[in-house]
């Protein structure tokens, strides 16, 4: 009989871990705050979710509960943030990708569901191309990519996804045109271009970097009007070709969403103290040490930046075919 | 720093008597959770991610090691105590495992189990250790067309895992097939059979499906038929000397099991589960005079998969260190540990970071030893869990698997559908249809269908080319073919009367 009473004495121990919530009027915050990523534990958004969380929890003197709730580019996570009450004790750890999902037919919510606290890094698109390519340089692939439409094979990881929209963007603005073949997320979209089963990929920094390094890929370019200080000598896509640079900086950001509705004392608090944890140098340097940029703008600030960015790529997407809606009836203005 | 220099440095991180005890440890509550249904692996290594955050490096990832490593081995208990894989791994060691603890041979079961799981593991190990470059290499060779192939060698294991009825399989492993279609297309970006309900758009998660189908439909059963099966039956006279002259009989079928884990655990995307299946089905066809018909109880059923997946274990982690890929859920888990921890596994940290790589394969060899330890020493322990009656037992199990479904996406959504595909999986039971074929179609059914689709987008017009000019997809087919001819009525025939001539 001991046995069963162990047993049963792991399963509620098992209950009270899934979480259990205490009700009161105290001033926020008084208890953990969960912070669901609609990515899964390792991916770009979920280091940068537990990398800015012990920082934000110094200013609130409170833990942050990373929770991991994947699927539908992150729409579910979202989801169950919408689901909870506005009360600033369930926050969002969300990509960009919340800026395109209606858009996409992914959900009707997106951004503007939410209240924008802060927008914390984002990382550059970047192109890389299997070794054995002839591609050396930005300008050969360019060049052969405007006279061989559809010729250069890449993997993607689906429509409106990273490689998707920056491929669009060397089609806008430069006419090179490649051919897609899509892959199950970033590391199978990477994995194939190591294989040599396509020729390029073009995916955010951090993921292709150390390939770079040891030589099985090939940088030729990131997809911005400045160099990335980090890789010095890696050229701007905007800088050899000033006609993309309306385009550009293209790549993934990463922020911190609280569901409509939340009192704008909680906010406050949330604003002031995600801003003074992304002032940080230390949370800087963590954040530039893994291939990132440190944005670090918050309120108000970080609302224009995503507006900004939703413009230019909805209007992209919607050029593509892709997109499931236009942009007007989203109410998102041309750039 | 030499190799030599390298191992000797490793050793001595290892041999502190804290990470010792958290090996073992670690080792005994993964086979505590792998043990228990509806718990699985990647349940337990998801939760030590928050567990371990605040920790050093070193202690944080032996201990997440050291648990995964005990729960792939642990879910052929109630495997064979009880029907229920306790983890997805240990699916194929219920086929043979259940019927041999009907037959009073259960701790024999589990002891074979623990050997193979043992010698699968240290093989694994030992892949990694030495074969880990030249692995990666291969893996990588796999394209969409050698994926494609893979998976439909995977499919003809259906036959195997179909019981009595090849009819009611492949029915079963139609409906996985359809039920794995459902979610967002990867080609496209849209929705297929998702009736605009977001939830659906993610797809639906293999595990809870498998919790359901198998967990909950059979605990329902049996409480139906509320039947506890009388004691003296469980504990065998059999000892650690049986386990192993066991093992020395099928030494060749375990090596090439351990082969086989080893390789499939290191191409990306297939895990430790297909290998388990794979395996049976590869014992199945190979074992010329198994202990009894495959089945019924035939102990080579609990040796293969259970070999195969501690084998998968050491394989899933080349791509990991290697190149930074992780191979499936355990390790898309431990790459997220590692990148809190500002470890980025990959080319660099192999050529360059050499001792943590060394500190990983010491672990793994040093986790296995204490499974085999641990394993022999609680088997008939596990197996007085029989002593409790059905109607405590059973409900304990349909607890636990709603816990186990929500949290491996912490969705309520997956408890919902692990208690849909329990209801089917009961109806399914009685009517005597096999539920491997459903599981199998589930796993691998969205793979087959992105695979195929990214064949026919890159060689465009040449698809024919592209399977018939590669050396691994060859090699592939020859498999598939022989599988599929080898156990046709005609060449069956055929070969019977070729050997009986050449004997005469």
């Amino acid at each position: 009989m001991r046995k069963v009473y162990l047993l049963s004495i792991i399963v509620i121990i098992m209950f009270l871990l899934c979480g259990i919530s205490f009700v009161s009027a105290n001033a926020y915050p008084e208890k953990p705050i969960q912070v669901i990523v609609g990515w899964g534990a390792g991916g770009g958004t979920d280091q940068t979710a537990r990398g800015i969380a012990p920082y934000i929890e110094k200013e609130l003197g409170q833990p942050l509960v990373v929770t991991n709730i994947p699927g539908a580019a992150g729409a579910i996570g979202a989801e169950e943030v919408l689901s909870k009450k506005s009360d600033g004790y369930t926050l969002l750890f969300g990509s960009e990708t919340i800026a395109t999902w209606p858009l996409m037919g992914t959900t009707e919510h997106w951004y503007k569901d939410f209240e924008t606290i802060a927008v914390c890094s984002n990382s550059t698109a970047t192109v890389a191309v299997h070794p054995s390519t002839p591609f050396e340089t930005l300008e050969d692939f360019v060049n052969y990519g405007k006279e061989n439409p559809g010729k250069i094979k890449m993997a993607g990881t689906g429509p409106a996804t990273t490689g998707s929209i920056a491929a669009a963007i060397l089609k806008t603005s430069l006419g090179v045109e490649v051919s897609t073949v899509n892959y199950d997320g970033s590391h199978a979209a990477i994995t194939a271009t190591l294989g040599g089963h396509v020729d390029v990929v073009m995916e955010n920094l951090f993921g292709l970097i150390d390939h770079h390094k040891a030589g099985k890929l090939r940088i030729l370019g990131v997809f911005s009007n400045e160099t990335v200080k980090t890789i010095p000598d890696v050229p701007a896509i905007g800088e050899v070709y000033p006609d993309s640079s309306s385009y550009l900086p293209y790549g993934a950001w990463f922020g911190l969403f609280a569901s409509k509705g939340t009192p704008e004392e909680v906010l406050k608090t949330l604003r002031d103290a995600t801003a003074k944890a992304m002032a940080n140098v230390e949370w800087q340097q963590s954040i530039w040490d893994n291939y990132f940029i440190p944005i670090g703008l918050s309120g108000e600030e970080a609302s224009n930046f995503i507006d900004r960015w939703t413009s230019s790529t909805a209007w992209l997407i919607y050029d593509l075919g892709v997109a499931q809606k236009s942009p007007e009836e989203l109410n998102i203005p041309k750039p | 720093m030499e190799w030599g220099e390298i191992i000797l440095k490793a050793f001595f991180i290892i041999l502190s008597p804290k990470l010792i005890f958290l090996i073992i440890i670690g080792v005994g509550a993964g086979i505590v959770v792998g043990a228990l249904p509806g718990l699985s692996a990647t349940m337990a290594t998801a939760l030590l991610t928050s567990l371990t955050f605040g920790w050093d490096i070193n202690p944080a990832i032996v201990l997440i090691i050291s648990v995964w490593v005990g729960a792939v081995y642990g879910g052929n208990k109630s495997s064979i105590l009880i029907n229920i894989p306790g983890t997805p791994a240990a699916l194929a060691a219920a086929f043979d495992g259940y019927p041999m603890f009907k037959l009073g041979e259960a701790s024999f079961g589990m002891g074979v189990a623990t050997i193979g799981s043992f010698i699968g593991g240290i093989f694994g190990a030992i892949v990694l250790a030495f074969g880990a470059p030249l692995v990666a290499k291969i893996a990588l060779r796999f394209g969409p067309p050698e994926y494609f192939l893979l998976v439909i060698w995977g499919l003809t294991a259906i036959g195997s895992v179909s019981g009595k009825s090849l009819a009611k399989g492949f029915l079963t492993a139609c409906l996985g097939l359809a039920v794995s279609t459902v979610g967002m297309d990867i080609m496209y970006g849209t929705g297929r059979f998702t009736f605009g309900y977001v939830q659906l758009q993610g797809g639906i998660h293999f595990v809870p499906v498998l919790i359901g189908a198998f967990g909950l439909a059979e605990a329902l059963l049996q409480i139906e038929k509320n039947e506890t099966i009388k004691l003296e039956k469980m504990i065998g006279t059999d000892t650690i000397r049986d386990y192993f002259l066991a093992f020395f009989k099928q030494f060749s079928l375990t090596m090439r099991c351990s082969f086989i884990g080893a390789i499939i655990g290191a191409i990306p995307g297939i895990g430790a589960e297909v290998a388990s299946i794979v395996t049976y089905d590869h014992a199945k066809h190979t074992v010329k005079n198994p202990s009894r018909p495959f089945g019924e109880g035939a102990y080579e059923g609990v040796l293969a998969p259970q070999t195969a997946n501690n084998a998968a274990l050491g394989g899933a982690l080349i791509p990991l260190l290697t190149l930074g890929i992780p191979g499936d859920a355990v390790t898309a888990v431990i790459l997220g540990v590692l990148y809190i921890h500002g470890i980025r596994p990959g080319p660099l940290v192999f050529s360059e970071g050499k001792s943590f790589f060394a500190i990983i394969v010491l672990v793994v060899l040093l986790a296995h030893f204490a499974l085999l330890w641990l394993g022999l020493m609680g088997n008939k322990v596990f197996a007085s869990i029989i002593k409790i009656p059905i109607s405590v037992l059973m409900p304990i199990v349909i607890a636990l698997s709603v816990v186990g479904s929500f949290s491996i996406q912490n969705r309520v959504f997956d408890v919902y559908m692990m208690l849909l595909f329990g209801i089917v999986g009961y109806f399914l039971k009685k009517g005597d249809y096999p539920i491997g074929p459903l599981v199998l179609g589930i796993i691998l059914g969205n793979m087959a269908d992105g695979e195929l689709r990214r064949t026919l987008a890159l060689y465009e017009g040449e698809v024919l080319k592209a399977f018939l000019t590669r050396p691994i997809t060859i090699l592939l087919i020859i498999m598939i073919a022989t599988t599929i001819l080898s156990q046709t009525n005609f060449t069956k025939k055929i070969i019977g009367t070729i050997s009986s001539k050449f004997k005469k």
